[in-house]
């Protein structure tokens, strides 16, 4: 019994380990907004709208921090490391100048951000089904 | 970071650092041969309020743990953002000619304990102005543009090296534009006073007793009272490994001690992962105008005492020649957190302040000290 305890632990940890979010996440992102009308974004408006850029129309929104999906977001888009975006956005919060994009804090919660918010502009892994009422702005990779 | 309702919300800053300075002869930005906590641990609170979609009020309550440095409100300012584009504030302001200048005092903002003093340090730049902030971005494709204009008036006491001046600026203003293309950003700004007046204990009196005397030139010389032309240039790469850094700044004024000043600074540092480390090589150059004392001595006994009056404000002037070396470390424990060590060699000139403080019998002191920080810096 105690055996068979034991061999039951170590599979359910094995099975764990398999899915966990290191094994199964996309190493790649797709940007996706909630759009009227398709629009085309080039990696540079996307990282600008991202960094506090001005905009009317569109309103980004980010994973929080430690989000694997965030991770790849930063490299590919804003080329930046977490720690650098962090104090970036101290710095333009306290001198006034503007504040950090609203946080989600999972990739669920953001689908759901992206299909309630018009003109909202966020992030997904490159294989999670987009849903139809959203365009798709940008592949990285 | 911040907590919010509908229309209010609440942030803030806060560091704990700690500081050693290898010598009994003198103290630098408030450290000596002890190990000390309170010369730049600080709470600070940030509280915007939303009063229409267009119109914000900010203020920042500043906590200092030292009694040399200013508690109180740092800013209190209402911001019009007619569009996404435009943005004016007025009210009182940090005054932002250097990169980090109007986030001095929020260390989670850039990556070292202290960013060279031999330009953040400089009691030329008056941190906080009363005025008004008109900002304006565009792009023209790739490249995104960022201007700022100011203008306003600081009035305060400051220290310079131990000397307490009241300063008196009037008719501040300036202008910042930064170029940013890709990881890349081009930054020049320019700090204009046309009318500054610092009054020093003693020096009043001294100036007019010169004036008396017939000594004008020499009542000048010590007259803290004209115009200062500052302007800066700066230079920032980041990318995910790499960090470049310098700024330069040039003042021109017709204030001697102010006059001739050339200080620049550059960072190389380096990512791994949330770990980084930088080297900063910084200098602070002063072309001081000749002084000559005139006063002939042992003619008359008034003449001798003005004589040894202004050989005594003269070496009290601050003469900050100084260059550095600073190796930083910065670890991002957490999204809002990160802890910091860093030591400096620093390397000034026999005969000049080189922004060290004195202590009493250390004419001998060589101006050469290693300092070392750690501290914790954390964004809420």
């Amino acid at each position: 019994m105690k055996f068979l305890n034991l061999t039951l632990i170590v599979s359910s940890l094995l099975a764990a380990s398999m899915v966990s979010p290191q094994v199964l996440a996309a190493s790649e992102i797709v940007v996706v907004a909630n759009l009227p009308a398709p629009v085309s974004m080039q990696k540079h408006e996307i990282r600008n709208l991202f960094m506090g850029g001005a905009s009317s129309e569109f309103e980004p929104v980010t994973l929080k921090p430690g989000i694997h999906e965030r991770l790849i977001f930063n490299a590919r888009v804003v080329g930046l490391t977490e720690s650098r975006i962090q104090s970036y956005w101290a710095q333009m919060r306290f001198s006034g100048r503007s504040k950090a994009p609203v946080q989600v804090s999972s990739v669920e919660a953001m689908k759901q951000y992206l299909l309630d918010n018009k003109g909202s502009v966020g992030y997904l892994p490159a294989d999670s089904n987009v849903p139809d009422t959203l365009t798709v702005l940008y592949t990285s990779g | 970071m911040a907590s919010e309702d509908s229309s209010i919300e609440f942030s803030g800053f806060a560091r704990v650092v700690a500081g050693y300075l290898d010598t009994d002869q003198a103290y630098f930005e408030g450290y000596e041969d002890e190990l000390t906590f309170t010369e730049k641990s600080l709470v600070g609170f940030q509280a915007d309020y939303a009063v229409t979609d267009e119109i914000s009020l900010s203020g920042q309550l500043l906590l200092h743990s030292d009694s040399q440095h200013q508690s109180g409100l740092e800013w209190l300012y209402l911001s019009y953002d007619p569009n996404p584009d435009w943005q004016l504030k007025v009210g009182r302001l940090r005054t932002p000619y250097l990169k980090y200048s109007d986030v001095f005092d929020v260390g989670y903002a850039y990556p070292w304990i202290s960013p060279p003093r031999q330009l953040y340090g400089s009691y030329l730049f008056f941190p906080r102005y009363e005025g008004a902030n008109l900002r304006y971005r565009f792009n023209i494709d790739q490249v995104y543009i960022d201007v700022e204009a100011y203008y306003g008036e600081f009035s305060d006491d400051i220290d310079a090296n131990g000397a307490k001046f009241h300063i008196d600026a009037n008719d501040m203003y300036g202008g910042i534009v930064e170029v940013n293309y890709n990881g890349w950003q081009l930054r020049g700004a320019s700090f204009l006073v046309d009318k500054i007046r610092a009054g020093a204990e003693g020096i009043e009196t001294l100036t007019s007793a010169l004036d008396q005397a017939g000594f004008a030139d020499l009542a000048n010389f010590f007259t803290i009272n004209g115009s200062t032309e500052a302007y800066i240039f700066g230079l920032t790469y980041d990318s995910l490994d790499w960090v470049l850094s310098a700024e330069y700044v040039d003042v021109a004024s017709t204030i001697t001690i102010l006059a001739g000043i050339e200080n620049y600074y550059f960072t190389v540092g380096r990512y791994f992962g949330e770990y980084q480390f930088l080297v900063t090589y910084a200098k602070a150059n002063q072309e001081l105008t000749f002084f000559e004392n005139t006063i002939p001595l042992g003619v008359d006994p008034r003449l001798d005492q003005l004589y040894f009056g202004i050989e005594e404000v003269n070496s009290q002037f601050p003469t900050d020649e100084l260059n550095s070396v600073t190796l930083t470390g910065r670890w991002d424990f957490r999204p809002n957190m990160a802890f910091k060590a860093e030591v400096s060699f620093l390397n000034g000139y026999n005969g000049k302040s080189s922004m060290f403080e004195l202590k009493a019998d250390a004419e001998g002191f060589d101006r050469k000290a290693v300092l070392y920080q750690f501290g914790v810096e954390w964004v809420f």
